[in-house]
């Protein structure tokens, strides 16, 4: 088969969503709640789940059980503390989403991103 | 894309051709489907398929060749940097410098760059600069031409595979753990343009099974007792990737907590690309290699013996501040933003092709660290601005 230098494939989806959901006049994203949680739903502290958290998986710092539980958990129903109990959640967020979380930590905002790009019609930085 | 200047047309004589085509019918709603919401300026086309430029597959592997040892060259001039503490002279703040060297040797996650190039198919392509930290057009590039030759040429080639590098990369980022994060920020300014190159980006990212989340850039919250960052709904950053130049960042609020964080924060590109992103690396290349046929030459600081050269701040993008001088008197001089306040790098002026009055720069994309694939834009003027049309290509 010829050699070629173009990509077999683009398919984009978080681009078509986004797009779809500008043009509808809707600036925002639909938002999912993140849980600590194990296999069963039931949600544990951050920190389990927190610990080991690298790139490309989700364990907890040698307490890595099957299917990478417990792990951080998107969307579904029930409790948030925990203890509780989340029903019908996915292992990664819907494409697109905002995740929700807890905070109550001091947070300080607008220390970054004060300069705007230029003066033109689109922005952009070249 | 900053681009300088033509200099003498190449009118007539250029072995790349542009040819005129009728656009497809309803190409409005066809780019946006795929996210490219600003197609048109108040006034002209942004994404323009009018027309297209036509490569030969042996005008392509020159391209595909020079990018290739750009790079190369560009890497050594980083390390010449840091071996001979140039840092000064591209007024890098010192406060930079231990990270930039960090950085360097562990090798933090790089995405990817894109070289200027003034090519026209007679002569070597000449390097204009290199967008080494917040390259944009990528949505355009990797994107849409792609869907554009689907659709109009399905059987002719085009020098693009930016995605499939793209996806390539972050597959193996996530595949050989070397992501900090699970999941990776995405950070920018409240821009159509650059939403959508982020997007873009998450958009491939996604795609290798990465969790991606967006940001603005504002929005990034410091946690003062941990002493890390935040975003807006309290999630631990741990992977950035920002569409915001690191200059920029170290001079505002947030500037010394980013270096503090880097122990423990990915900031995508990294730090050392600020060596790359100024202009300035455009003379030291020249004092490195000045045989080399993609480079001209070009001074910090002076013109030095050139009588026809491109004036540009060493941190400039888009255009500004950039003037022409031709036998001492300034032919051109954009509008400026902030006033002549840092330094001015002098390239000697480079030949671009003439196309009835379309000046077209050659975009080429190096996706971690390879030559991938090209986007063309084309202005009236002599200098690239922000409103260049994008115009698709093939090669035959």
């Amino acid at each position: 088969m010829k050699e070629t230098k173009k990509s077999r494939v683009v398919s984009v989806s978080l681009l078509a969503a986004m797009a779809a959901t500008m043009l509808a006049g809707c600036g925002s994203n639909p938002r999912q709640v993140r849980r600590c949680a194990d296999e069963q739903g039931n949600v544990l502290p951050d920190t389990n789940c927190e610990r080991g958290y690298v790139g490309g998986g989700y364990y907890g710092g040698g307490m890595m059980g099957r299917g990478g539980y417990p792990g951080w958990v998107y969307g579904g129903s029930g409790g948030t503390t925990p203890g509780s109990r989340v029903m019908g959640f996915t292992k990664t967020p819907t494409a697109g989403a905002d995740v929700v979380t807890s905070g109550g930590r001091v947070i300080s905002r607008g220390g970054l991103g004060g300069r705007s790009s230029g003066g033109g019609f689109f922005g952009g930085f070249g | 894309m900053a681009g300088p200047p033509a200099a003498d047309s190449l009118a007539g004589s250029a072995s790349v051709r542009r040819r005129a085509i009728a656009p497809r019918q309803g190409w409005e709603q066809k780019v946006e489907s795929l996210g490219l919401l600003f197609h048109t300026a108040p006034d002209q086309p942004y994404w323009n398929e009018n027309a297209y430029y036509e490569f030969s597959a042996s005008e392509v592997d020159v391209l595909e060749r020079a990018s290739n040892q750009l790079h190369a060259m560009c890497l050594e001039a980083v390390q010449h940097v840091i071996d001979k503490d140039r840092f000064a002279e591209l007024h890098i703040p010192p406060t930079a410098i231990p990270w930039i060297k960090r950085t360097w040797e562990e090798e933090p996650p790089s995405l990817y760059g894109r070289f200027d190039l003034a090519y026209g198919g007679q002569a070597e392509p000449k390097l204009l600069e290199y967008n080494a930290d917040t390259p944009t057009s990528l949505l355009e590039a990797a994107v849409i031409q792609w869907h554009w030759l689907q659709d109009c040429f399905p059987q002719a080639d085009q020098f693009n595979s930016i995605w499939e590098g793209l996806v390539e990369l972050w597959t193996e980022l996530k595949t050989e753990r070397h992501l900090k994060g699970t999941a990776v920020h995405f950070g920018h300014v409240r821009t159509i343009e650059d939403l959508m190159t982020v997007t873009a980006l998450r958009d491939s990212a996604e795609q290798a099974g990465i969790a991606t989340l967006g940001i603005h850039m504002d929005e990034i919250g410091w946690d003062e007792q941990n002493r890390w960052f935040l975003d807006n709904d309290d999630i631990r950053i741990r992977t950035l990737f920002k569409l915001y130049p690191w200059e920029w960042m170290l001079e505002e609020k947030f500037g010394g907590n980013v270096l503090e964080s880097l122990e423990h924060t990915q900031w995508i590109e990294p730090v050392w690309k600020m060596v790359l992103a100024n202009k300035g690396i455009l003379a030291i290349l020249w004092e490195m290699f000045p045989t080399s046929p993609y480079l001209v030459p070009a001074h910090i600081g002076s013109p030095a013996s050139m009588s026809h050269y491109v004036k540009k701040p060493l941190c400039g993008r888009e255009g500004e501040e950039v003037s022409i001088i031709r036998n001492g008197a300034v032919e051109f001089s954009a509008a400026t933003t902030e006033g002549e306040s840092q330094p001015f790098v002098f390239q000697e002026l480079c030949n671009i092709p003439d196309f009835e009055g379309n000046r077209p720069v050659i975009g080429s994309w190096i996706i971690d660290g390879v030559s991938r694939g090209i986007g063309v834009r084309e202005s009236d003027g002599p200098v690239t601005d922000d409103l260049a049309r994008f115009v698709p290509h093939l090669f035959r």
